[in-house]
């Protein structure tokens, strides 16, 4: 009985640590006022970024501009994603300018978690435009969508 | 004049003309074995958290290898970067082409990589270069994807660079013997056909794919090389770019398309070369361009796996040219096109001019990652 009950324990922890792992949040890294009052703009970078880091694509593909959701769709974009093996461990923004009021480019450098907890460093500039009040994503890749 | 005379006077102009000829036919050729002086690898890109990993192998037992790294533009072939590196046998060279805080830039940390007084890149003493802006920012071009030329400029024995006890050969003495002894290396169609190369295009993670660079054997440079003045292929060897134009020269290609999978032709015209544009002209150096975008006027056939087929002539593909709707208007040119069935190939078909000097590549992906694949040809 006793032996049981450690088993089941056991087995508790286990799980709860690979659920663990596969949800550990993004690490954001930010100056306080790179976003300066561009609020929504940082909500929806922050959400966006975290949806894609816990794989929920569906609902990260919402946060994709308009343009995008119709030129792609959503398996195109599923399949995309799945090129990025990687975990998303950290995400800093180094800076953000916006050249049109409805355009807004953030730097960006991100830590990613790879095969044998090998760590990568890539930048990139991270693209939102705002579409009837909203910031959506831009997503962009010269190799796979280059019409866009 | 007598009937003799003449008869003579008309075998000398045959005899000038089958000597003329049997001259300006080219040595070079495209190496099957993936081996040569002059290495094209038809696509690099950084940008969007993607990096491209390249490689230069000297495969000879014996020779040094001074060779020229050029990387180009994907619109108007602008030179971004360009730089030597020196190989010692059996030597390799890598480096990575990446985007890093607001500009591309290519780093490594490979002792390949040398100043002029010798002082070689190394872990502790990396070397990165910002890749320009083509056209200054002001053309439609970007540093961000592009393609990569490696020209030999010679080869040199270890009877002049020296060697150590183990065989292995400094590279400072292969510095000093291209700066001060030319002479010495061997160049044109003597030089070493001993470079190979393959280029990774890389994921965060390391999740990647990897495609080898098209080798010409004997293309022959002459001339010393260095960074101040540009390097156009064709120029300073014993091969013209219309005789690489003929080399690359392609009627048909042939794009492999598997279950479910989205596969995107890479068409790359290296000899394009064009320029800048001035006032919207632009001047295209390789022969078969020289007649303007037109000449790469294209027709796709889509067949699958049961020989269904159906043709397409004006396809909606990107980048979408100004003027007709079914021509490559860029260097490197990056097709996406609806194929209408789950599997199957593509045939490309060139239809203005029977071929065209292209070196194709496909990247080909499905739910469970992606791959570089080559591209079957006619000619």
């Amino acid at each position: 009985m006793v032996r049981r009950w450690i088993l089941t324990l056991i087995a508790l922890v286990v799980v709860g640590a690979v659920v663990g792992c596969a949800a550990t949040p993004v690490e954001f890294n930010f100056r306080s006022d790179v976003f300066g009052s561009k609020n929504r703009l940082k909500q929806n970078f922050l959400r966006y970024w975290s949806l894609r880091a816990k794989g929920e694509v569906e609902t990260a593909f919402a946060l994709e501009s308009p343009y995008i959701q119709e030129m792609l769709g959503l398996d195109y974009y599923k399949r995309y994603l799945k090129l990025y093996k990687a975990r998303l461990q950290k995400l800093e923004v180094k800076k953000v300018s916006c050249p049109e009021p409805f355009y807004c480019e953030l730097e960006c450098r991100s830590v990613w978690m790879g095969k044998k907890d090998r760590q990568d460093v890539r930048w990139f500039k991270d693209r939102w435009v705002k579409v009837s009040g909203n910031w959506y994503h831009v997503l962009k890749d010269p190799l796979f969508f280059p019409q866009l | 004049m007598g009937r003799r005379s003449k008869v003579l006077i008309g075998a000398l102009l045959v005899f000038s003309l089958f000597v003329w000829g049997v001259m300006q036919a080219t040595a070079a050729t495209v190496d099957p074995g993936g081996k040569g002086d002059l290495l094209i690898y038809p696509l690099y890109i950084a940008g969007d958290g993607i990096q491209t990993n390249f490689y230069v192998t000297n495969t000879s037992d014996d020779q040094s290898v001074v060779a020229k790294v050029v990387l180009r533009s994907h619109k108007y072939s602008q030179e971004v970067l360009d730089f030597l590196i020196y190989l010692s046998p059996h030597d390799v060279f890598s480096a990575t082409i990446s985007y890093k805080d607001g500009k591309y830039v290519l780093t490594s940390t490979d002792d390949s990589f040398c100043t002029t007084d010798g002082v070689c890149a190394s872990e502790t003493n990396p070397f990165e270069f910002e890749l320009t802006e083509p056209c200054d920012g002001k053309a439609d071009d970007s540093a961000s994807y592009g393609y990569i030329e490696i020209i030999e400029a010679g080869s040199v024995g270890t009877d002049v660079t020296g060697k150590n006890t183990d065989g292995s050969v400094d590279k400072k003495d292969i510095v000093d013997a291209y700066w001060d002894n030319f002479a010495n290396f061997k160049t044109g169609l003597d030089a070493a056909d001993t470079l190979t190369g393959y280029a990774e295009v890389v994921f965060p993670g390391y999740d990647y794919a990897a495609y080898p660079a098209t080798a010409i054997k004997d293309y022959g440079n002459r001339d010393q090389l260095g960074v101040t003045l540009p390097t156009t292929l064709g120029k300073h060897s014993e091969t013209s770019l219309g005789d690489l134009d003929s080399l690359l020269a392609k009627n048909s290609l042939v794009v492999p398309v598997s279950e479910n999978a989205i596969a995107i032709p890479v068409l790359t015209f290296p000899t394009k070369l064009s320029s800048c544009p001035d006032n919207g002209n632009v001047t295209n150096t390789g022969p078969f361009f020289a007649g303007g975008d037109d000449n790469t006027t294209y027709e796709l056939t889509y067949y699958d796996l049961s020989e269904n087929t159906t043709i397409e002539k004006n396809p909606i593909v990107s980048p979408v040219p100004k003027e007709e709707p079914n021509t490559l208007p860029e260097e490197v040119n990056i097709m996406v096109y609806d194929f209408p069935f789950n599997a199957g190939w593509t045939k490309v078909k060139f239809t203005k001019v029977d071929n065209a000097p292209v070196i194709g590549l496909v990247a080909e992906f499905t739910e469970n990652g992606y791959t570089f694949l080559p591209v079957a040809y006619d000619r």
